[in-house]
């Protein structure tokens, strides 16, 4: 199970998914609402409570067990929120990457906000906005003019709620799974690096490293998909 | 190798497709499953709005998403309601129509305009509000399977009401002269003397089978299913 980041959706996962069902996988790549194929719903009240229970229930009506469940980027935050309802259900989580949340910290604490970022922006902005404006090419590391056409066609505005609320993990379920954490070191994004760094250095995680941009699965979907199988 | 789409009906979600999508993937198709809204996985986002322009866009944008451009669009029961609204939206990139024992409507009909009222309209659920109309019973989905019976008493939700009166409103002539296929499920027979079928058996612009299972097709007989959409790709 692929879970996207912030405003992307379901679909950026096409060329891994594609891999990995060659490889003879089930493979889920769910949008979270509010966004991509998702983004025609209404809007209020979609927090990250929300989004982590559009993927609980994914692996309830598919009746799935053994999950691989991969966030990248802000999807690490939702995938660490699903391990605390169905983690009996999940057999690895992959933080590609994704930042790795901690239980009463929101998505804003977790990564302070970058100078001329988006976040930034909205908050210079007064803070009367409900979504976050998608972030720069230069961010997300896609510079193929085919891939940042793709990418432009597609990305919508992130629902701002689910990076103001908390974290709600009380038991750290996540930590009792498997954990891989997949850095993406091409011009590296300063936000994920704590994360890499303690998962790099902590020996009940695996550590591996992309040479590519933050958006591996657009510009390195055959090297990410070769990653996902290593805990298929 | 084409793209296909598979919109499951009333109650149901994408989960319902489980045997015939990997069959179809096994063919090495595209396939796509995706949950109506308030239904299936996306129980939690019902609201007494929603109603078929929600679940018609619901497709449509999964199309527009993925960039899909030439599919055989899928529908199951009340999909039929879905899948020839999409179509009208997207004209070429939806390539065939196949009807998995469907409701057929014209444009300016709602599921309650075609669907055969027999006796007096059920009782009200007090467990549900009223605007939900509770799960069908296995037996009325021509499921009798032990397994598949648990399966669907796990899995089924009930359905938003609005889509059974919101009226489906064609724009143009594509979802009604693409390539169309009925698959009328006769053992046992849902509704022996729909519209929906008649419609189709009688109009030779449509290829029109029957495949002797129940209702719920893709449950109880994946494989020829499978093959009947896959002679649409």
């Amino acid at each position: 199970m692929l879970v996207h980041g912030a405003w992307h959706g379901g679909w950026c996962w096409r060329d891994v998914a594609k891999e990995l069902r060659r490889a003879g996988h089930a493979v889920f790549t769910p949008t979270l609402s509010g966004l991509g194929d998702r983004a025609h719903l209404p809007w209020a009240g979609i927090g990250l409570a929300t989004h982590v229970r559009d993927i609980v229930n994914v692996i309830e009506a598919e009746e799935l067990a053994a999950v691989r469940l991969v966030g990248h980027s802000y999807g690490g935050i939702v995938i660490s929120g699903v391990a605390e309802y169905c983690a009996d259900r999940l057999a690895h989580l992959v933080y590609l990457d994704a930042l790795v949340p901690r239980h009463g910290l929101t998505h804003v604490e977790l990564v302070p906000p970058r100078p001329g970022g988006s976040l930034e922006q909205l908050r210079k902005s007064g803070g009367t906005a409900t979504h976050l404006p998608a972030g720069s090419m230069e961010f997300l590391g896609v510079h193929d003019p085919e891939q940042v056409q793709w990418l432009n066609r597609h990305l919508t505005p992130h629902p701002l709620k689910t990076m103001t609320d908390p974290s709600d993990l009380p038991h750290d379920r996540a930590a009792t799974l498997r954990r891989t954490f997949i850095r993406c070191t091409e011009r590296a994004r300063s936000t994920m690096s704590s994360f890499a760094k303690a998962a790099a250095s902590d020996p009940s995680w695996r550590y591996r490293e992309l040479a590519t941009g933050h958006d591996a699965m657009v510009t390195a979907p055959a090297p990410l998909a070769r990653l996902l199988l290593e805990v298929a | 190798m084409a793209d296909i789409v598979l919109v499951h009906g009333a109650w149901h979600g994408g989960w319902c497709w489980r045997r015939v999508a990997a069959l179809l993937r096994e063919a090495g198709h595209e396939v796509y499953t995706p949950t109506l809204t308030g239904l299936g996985e996306r129980v939690h986002l019902m609201t007494p709005e929603v109603g078929l322009d929600t679940h018609i866009e619901d497709v449509c944008r999964l199309f527009r998403f993925e960039e899909i451009d030439r599919a055989v669009l899928v529908g199951h029961s009340y999909a039929g309601m879905v899948i020839p609204g999409v179509a009208d939206r997207l004209g070429p990139a939806v390539k065939a129509l196949v009807y998995l024992d469907a409701l057929n409507p014209k444009t300016g009909e709602s599921l309650s305009d075609i669907v055969p009222r027999r006796g007096p309209p059920p009782a009200p659920d007090p467990s549900l509000p009223d605007w939900l109309l509770a799960p069908a019973s296995a037996e009325r989905l021509g499921v009798f399977d032990a397994a598949d019976r648990a399966w669907l008493a796990r899995r089924l939700v009930p359905h938003p009401r609005k889509t059974l009166t919101d009226k489906l409103v064609l724009t143009g002539a594509h979802a009604t002269t693409i390539p169309r296929l009925y698959i009328n499920c006769t053992a046992p027979a849902m509704n022996p003397d729909s519209i929906s079928i008649a419609r189709a058996k009688s109009d030779p612009g449509w290829r029109y089978v029957e495949l002797a299972t129940g209702h719920n097709a893709m449950m109880t007989a994946p494989k020829e299913t499978a093959d009947l959409i896959q002679s649409m790709a």
